[in-house]
C-alpha cells in the first residue's frame, strides 16, 4: 500500500499558524497530481493546497482547525483503503517517526559523559538499547569506578626526582617514597652522564633535567622533588624555574615522620624517617628535612632549606631561606636564624643569628686508640 | 509613473505570497504627486525628505527600482543593504524616514545649511495629511517663516492616515494652516500629473529665488490599503477615486498607443527585476 | 485557545464594562479597525463615547490622559509603537509623574500608557526596538512587561485597580498571537506565582518537579516565548531550567521573590530584548551580586540584543536580536 501524507504548505516568513479554511474534497475522492485540495488562510494570506500525486484522499483535520507549518491534514493513498484505517496508518508512522527520531542520550547525559571523559559508545552499550540519562552516566561511573578500583586501577602520583643521585638525597627520597602507598617515584633526573642509565632501588636515572620537559608532555610524571640538598641557592634557582614553568612539586613525607596538630606545609618539601614537627609550626616550600630531625611547637621554617639528621628545635624558633644544617645541632627557643647562614654540625645555639652567618663549632675531640699497648 | 505603479504592486503580490514581511506602504493612486514635483527638482543638488510612504519618491528621484525591491527584500544588495527595509532608505540626497513629522524640521535645518551655504539647493519635505497632528510641524512652520528658510513642504492629501478620515481627525481647513505662519500654500490636484508638474516647477523656482519656505498641497487619493492590511473603506468609495487614476488621466492626455508602449516597457522593467531577485533567492 | 492579545483585548472589555470612568485613546483604535495590533477592537462598538481616535499626536495623547486624569477619570491611553513614546516622554517624565510627587501627595495621576515594543517582525528600525530602559529609574513611573506565562490582561487589570501613578505598560508584539502558557500549553512545565510587597508579580515556571534547577532564566516580555520552548525542549535531555519573569520591570527584585534562587546548580542567565548597555539586565545582575546570590561571576551571563538598531532584513534581524539559539548555546556553555 502507497500512502503519503499532505501537510501544511509553507506559510511565508510572516506566520507559522493558520486555519484550514476549505475542503475542496471529501473522503474517498480520486484526486489528480497539482489538484487544489483545500485552502489554509493565514492572517495575511490564502493558501492552496495541491495534491502531490493522483491517489485517493482521507481528510485528517475538518475545517476551522488551527494548524501549524507542516501539521498532517490528509492522507493520500494510491488504492482506496477503509476510513477506519486511516487513523491506524498515522498512528503507525507517528509512531516508527517517533522511534527514529527518539534521543538516544540527553543532552544533560552527553555533558557529564563529556566531563568524565566517558565515550558515548561504551555508554550506549552499557545502557543495553535503552535512552542514555543522567542516571545511566552516574551508575556507570560509580560501576567503572567500583569496579576499576578493585582491579587495581587506580592513579597514583608518579614523582620525578631531580639530582641527589651523588650525594644519597635521590636515594632517601625514593626510600621514603617507596615506603608511602599512593605516591611512586618514575625517573630520577641528574647533571652527571656518568649515572645515566642505572637505576636507584629500581628507578631509572633517565638523563638530564632537560628532559623532563618531555616527560611532563607525554604525560608519565604528574610532579617533581628536589633530591639535592648541599648548593641551596641552586636548589631555589631549580624550584623557581620549574614553578614558573607551572610544573607541579610535591611533597614527600616518611610514613615514619610524625606531623603534630596543626602543621602547616608549602610544597615540594622532603620530609624523612622519624622527623617530628611540632604543633602549629609553618613549614615553607622546597626544603630538605633529614632523619631524626625535630623540630618543636610554633617554629617557623621558611624556604629551600636543608638539615642533617639529628638537627633538635626547642619551641618557637625561625628559620630564614636557605639556611643549611649539618648533623646534630641543638637550638634554644625564640632563636631566629637570618637567611644564606650556615650552622656547622655539633652546634648549640642560644641566640639569633644574622642573615649570612657561618656557624663554626670548634672543639678539642680528640680520637685516641683504645687498643692495649 | 508606469514604473512606480508596477513595482508598487508586484510589492503587493510577493506581500500576499508571503515573500515579504514588515510595512509596505504603497503609493497606488498618488503617483502624480511623486512624479511631478520631484521632476521638477533639481536632482544634483536639491535635498529631499519622505516618509512612510515613499517608494514612489524614491523612484523618481533615482529609478532604483532593483535597489528599492532589493531593500524591501531585505536583501543585502538593497539601497541601505536590508536594514532600512520600506520606509528607511537613504541615496545621495534622498532620505526617508518612518516618524510621522519628525523629517519636516530636519528639511528646515538643512534648508539653513543651504541658506548658510550660499547655495540655491532647496529642501524638500513630504508628509501626508494626518501628519498634521504633530506639533513639531507647526514650530517648524514658526522657525522657517521666520527665519525664511528655502524649503518646500509638500503634503500628500489622501483624506486619510492609516484607518483615520482627515475629518475625524482636523479641525478647520488643513491647507489654511500654514498660511498663518507666513507660508504660501498653493492647492493643486494632485491627481493631475501636469497640473502637478507646472505648479511644482513655478513654487520651486520661486522658493530658490526668493529663499522663502512654501507649502505645495497635493490633493489626491491611495488606491492600495494604508499598508498591506485590513482598508475599511468602502468599495464604492475607492472606485470612485479610481475613475481619476493618475494613470488614465496621463493616458488620456499623450494618447493609448504610447502609453501602452510606455506601461508595457515599465511593466518588463519591474517584472525582469523581480524574476532576478526571486532568481538570486538563497 | 487563549493567545496575549486575546487576553489583553478581553481584559479592555471587562475593564471597560467595570470602570465607568476608563477612557481610551490613541491612533486608529476604534472600530472596525480595533487599533494597530488589534488590542481595542470590539471597544467603540460598545462604548463610542469613551474610545476616541485621535489625530497623530502622541504628545497630546498623554498629556490629555495626564488632565483626565487629574479630573478623576481612568485613561488607558495607546501609544501605536513604542518607537512613538519618545514623542511623549516630556509629557510623561515632566509632568504626568511629577505631578504625583510634587505636589506633595495631593494629587494623583492615575494614567495608564499602553504600547508595544520589541522586533521580530520585520518592520524596521523606527518600528521595532525595545526602549522601555528610558522609563527604569524615572521617579513616579512603574513600568510592567507581561510575559506568556502571565495573565497580560489580568496585569492591566490590576493596573486599573491597584495603581495610582504613571504605568508604561510594555506590550511586546512578536508575542501578540501566542497561546498562554496558562492555557495549558504548559506541557512538561509548570508553573508558580510570587506577588512581592510591592505588588511585582513574579512567575516561576520549571520544567522539572523535585530537584534543583541546573539553570535559572531571569527575563520578561517577548523573551518569554524563546525561553518557555528552550525549556520544554531541554524536558527531554534533562536539563533543568527555572525561569523567573517578573511583571514590574523598573524596580528591582526583592530577596523574597529571589529566594528560589539559591540552589541553582550550574549558572544564572540575565536575559533582555533591548540593547543591554545600561539595561535592565545589569540591574538585576548588580542586585543578584549586592544581595549575595551570586558569588562566582563564572556562573552568571548577562544576554542582550545586540548594541545595534533593529534592521527591517529577516536575516539581519535575527542576527541582532537576542532569541532562542543564543539563550541555548549560552545554557550549554554553562552546563559543560
Ligand atoms: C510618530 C508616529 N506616529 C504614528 C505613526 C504610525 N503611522 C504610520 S503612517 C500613519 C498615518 C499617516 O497618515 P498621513 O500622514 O496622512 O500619511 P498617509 O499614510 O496617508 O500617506 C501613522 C499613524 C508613525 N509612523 N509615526
Ligand atoms: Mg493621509
Amino acid at each position: 500500500m502507497n500512502i503519503d501524507l499532505i501537510r501544511v504548505p509553507y506559510l511565508g516568513v510572516n506566520d507559522d499558524s493558520c486555519e484550514m479554511v476549505n475542503w475542496y474534497v471529501e473522503n474517498n475522492d480520486g484526486v489528480e497530481e497539482g489538484q487544489v485540495i483545500g485552502t489554509v488562510e493565514t492572517t495575511k494570506a490564502a493558501i492552496d493546497v495541491n495534491s502531490n500525486k493522483d491517489g485517493y484522499i482521507y481528510l485528517c483535520v475538518e475545517e476551522g482547525a488551527e494548524l501549524k507549518e507542516n501539521d498532517i491534514i490528509a492522507v493520500l493513498s494510491e488504492s482506496m483503503i477503509d476510513e477506519s484505517e486511516i487513523k491506524k496508518i498515522l498512528d503507525d508512522m507517528e509512531k516508527s517517526n517517533k522511534n527514529e527520531e527518539e534521543i538516544k542520550v540527553t543532552k544533560k547525559a552527553e555533558l557529564l559523559a563529556k566531563k568524565n571523559n566517558i565515550n558515548l559508545k561504551e555508554l550506549t552499550a552499557f545502557a543495553k538499547g535503552n535512552k542514555v540519562n543522567e542516571k545511566t552516566v552516574i551508575t556507570f561511573l560509580e560501576r567503572k569506578n567500583s569496579a576499576d578500583f578493585s582491579r587495581g586501577f587506580c592513579d597514583v602520583e608518579r614523582i620525578a626526582i631531580i639530582g641527589g643521585v651523588a650525594g644519597g638525597g635521590a636515594l632517601i627520597v625514593i626510600d621514603s617514597i617507596l615506603h608511602c602507598n599512593n605516591q611512586q617515584a618514575v625517573v630520577i633526573f641528574d647533571q652527571n652522564e656518568a649515572y645515566h642509565g642505572k637505576s636507584i632501588l629500581g628507578v631509572p636515572v633517565a638523563g638530564n633535567i632537560e628532559m623532563l620537559d618531555e616527560y611532563l608532555e607525554e604525560g608519565k610524571v604528574d610532579s617533581v622533588v628536589i633530591a639535592f640538598n648541599k648548593n641551596l641557592q641552586e636548589r631555589a634557582k631549580v624550584y623557581q624555574e620549574l614553578t614558573d614553568k607551572g610544573v607541579k612539586f610535591t611533597n614527600v613525607i616518611d610514613v615514619s615522620s610524625n606531623l603534630r596538630s596543626k602543621v602547616v606545609i608549602g610544597k615540594g618539601n622532603v620530609i624523612l624517617g622519624d622527623v617530628y614537627i611540632g604543633a602549629c609550626s609553618r613549614i615553607g616550600n622546597n626544603n630538605f628535612i633529614s632523619s631524626n630531625v625535630c623540630l618543636e611547637h610554633g617554629n617557623i621554617l621558611e624556604s629551600h632549606c636543608a638539615f642533617g639528621p639529628g638537627v633538635i628545635t626547642s619551641g618557637n624558633v625561625k628559620i630564614n631561606d636557605k639556611v643549611r644544617f649539618g648533623t646534630g645541632i641543638f637550638i634554644e627557643p625564640n632563636v631566629e636564624i637570618g637567611k644564606d647562614s650556615i650552622i656547622s654540625s655539633g652546634a648549640i645555639l642560644r641566640e639569633s643569628v644574622e642573615a649570612g652567618t657561618v656557624v663554626r663549632v670548634s672543639y678539642n675531640q680528640e680520637y685516641s686508640s683504645r687498643k692495649q699497648k | 509613473m508606469c514604473v512606480i505603479r508596477h513595482t508598487e504592486e508586484s510589492l503587493l503580490e510577493l506581500f500576499s505570497k508571503g515573500l515579504l514581511r514588515g510595512t509596505v506602504h504603497t503609493c497606488i493612486g498618488q503617483e502624480a504627486c511623486a512624479v511631478g514635483v520631484i521632476s521638477a527638482l533639481d536632482k544634483k543638488k536639491d535635498i529631499l525628505f519622505s516618509n512612510h510612504r515613499g517608494h514612489g519618491h524614491y523612484l523618481t528621484y533615482s529609478d532604483d527600482v532593483h535597489g528599492l525591491i532589493a531593500e524591501i527584500m531585505g536583501r543585502e544588495e538593497g539601497v541601505c543593504g536590508g536594514v532600512g527595509g520600506s520606509q528607511h532608505i537613504h541615496k545621495n540626497n534622498y532620505y526617508s524616514n518612518g516618524i510621522q513629522g519628525a523629517g519636516v524640521p530636519i528639511v528646515a535645518g538643512i534648508a539653513l545649511a543651504e541658506k548658510m551655504n550660499n547655495s540655491d539647493a532647496i529642501s524638500v519635505a513630504f508628509i501626508g495629511d494626518g501628519t498634521f497632528g504633530e506639533g513639531v510641524i507647526y514650530e517648524t512652520f514658526n522657525i522657517s517663516a521666520l527665519w525664511k528658510l528655502p524649503m518646500l513642504v509638500v503634503v500628500e492629501h489622501n483624506q486619510y492616515a492609516q484607518s483615520t478620515p482627515s475629518y475625524d481627525q482636523h479641525a478647520g481647513v488643513l491647507h489654511e494652516r500654514a498660511k498663518v505662519f507666513g507660508y504660501e500654500v498653493s492647492v493643486v490636484d494632485g491627481m493631475d500629473l501636469e497640473e502637478v508638474y507646472l505648479t511644482a516647477k513655478r513654487v520651486i523656482d520661486n522658493v530658490r529665488k526668493e529663499k522663502i519656505p512654501h507649502m505645495l498641497f497635493l490633493n489626491t487619493y491611495r488606491f492600495a490599503p494604508h499598508s498591506k492590511g485590513d482598508d475599511f473603506r468602502s468599495k464604492q468609495e475607492i472606485d470612485r477615486n479610481k475613475k481619476r487614476d493618475p494613470l488614465s488621466l496621463v493616458r488620456d492626455k499623450i494618447g493609448k498607443e504610447i502609453f501602452d508602449n510606455i506601461n508595457e516597457d515599465a511593466l518588463s522593467r519591474v517584472n525582469d527585476v523581480v524574476a532576478k531577485l526571486m532568481g538570486a533567492k538563497h | 485557545m487563549k493567545t496575549y492579545l486575546a487576553s489583553l483585548n478581553n481584559a479592555m472589555h471587562e475593564i471597560m464594562d467595570s470602570f465607568e470612568n476608563v477612557v481610551v485613546i490613541g491612533e486608529d483604535i476604534r472600530d472596525p479597525y480595533g487599533g494597530a495590533f488589534k488590542v481595542t477592537k470590539g471597544l467603540s462598538k460598545k462604548y463610542p463615547n469613551r474610545v476616541l481616535n485621535t489625530p497623530i499626536s502622541e504628545s497630546s495623547i498623554v498629556g490629555i490622559g495626564t488632565g483626565l486624569a487629574l479630573q478623576g477619570y481612568r485613561p488607558i491611553v495607546e501609544i501605536m509603537f513604542g518607537d512613538f513614546i519618545t514623542l511623549a516622554v516630556d509629557q510623561v517624565l515632566n509632568s504626568a509623574a511629577k505631578f504625583g510627587l510634587m505636589y506633595g501627595d495631593n494629587v494623583n495621576v492615575p494614567l495608564i500608557i499602553r504600547t508595544p515594543m520589541g522586533g521580530g517582525r520585520g518592520y524596521g528600525p523606527t518600528h521595532s526596538q525595545s526602549i522601555e530602559k528610558m522609563f527604569f529609574g524615572m521617579p513616579g513611573v512603574k513600568v510592567i512587561s507581561p510575559s506568556l506565562a502571565h495573565e497580560p490582561g489580568g496585569l492591566l487589570k490590576d493596573s486599573i485597580i491597584n495603581e495610582d501613578q504613571v504605568i508604561i505598560f510594555v506590550e511586546y508584539k512578536n508575542i501578540y498571537n501566542n497561546k498562554l502558557m496558562l492555557e495549558g500549553d504548559g506541557g512538561s512545565l509548570h508553573r508558580y506565582e510570587v506577588v512581592d510587597d510591592k505588588d511585582n508579580k513574579v512567575i516561576y515556571v520549571d520544567n522539572f518537579l523535585e530537584c534543583k534547577p541546573d539553570i535559572i532564566i531571569i527575563t520578561y516580555g517577548g523573551l518569554s516565548a524563546d525561553v518557555l520552548r528552550i525549556m520544554s525542549d531541554l524536558v527531554e535531555e534533562e536539563i533543568n531550567v527555572r525561569a523567573i519573569f517578573p511583571s514590574t520591570i523598573s524596580e528591582m527584585i526583592t530577596p523574597d521573590t529571589l529566594m528560589p534562587l539559591v540552589p541553582v546548580e550550574h549558572g544564572i542567565i540575565v536575559a533582555e530584548t533591548g540593547a543591554g548597555n545600561y539595561g535592565w539586565g545589569a540591574e538585576v545582575m548588580a542586585s543578584l551580586f549586592e544581595q549575595g546570590f551570586v558569588k562566582d561571576n563564572s556562573k552568571v551571563r548577562r544576554l542582550s540584543s545586540q548594541e545595534n538598531i533593529i534592521p527591517a532584513s529577516q536575516a539581519m534581524e535575527k542576527e541582532v536580536l537576542l532569541g532562542y539559539e543564543d539563550i541555548m548555546s549560552t545554557i550549554m556553555e554553562l552546563m559543560s
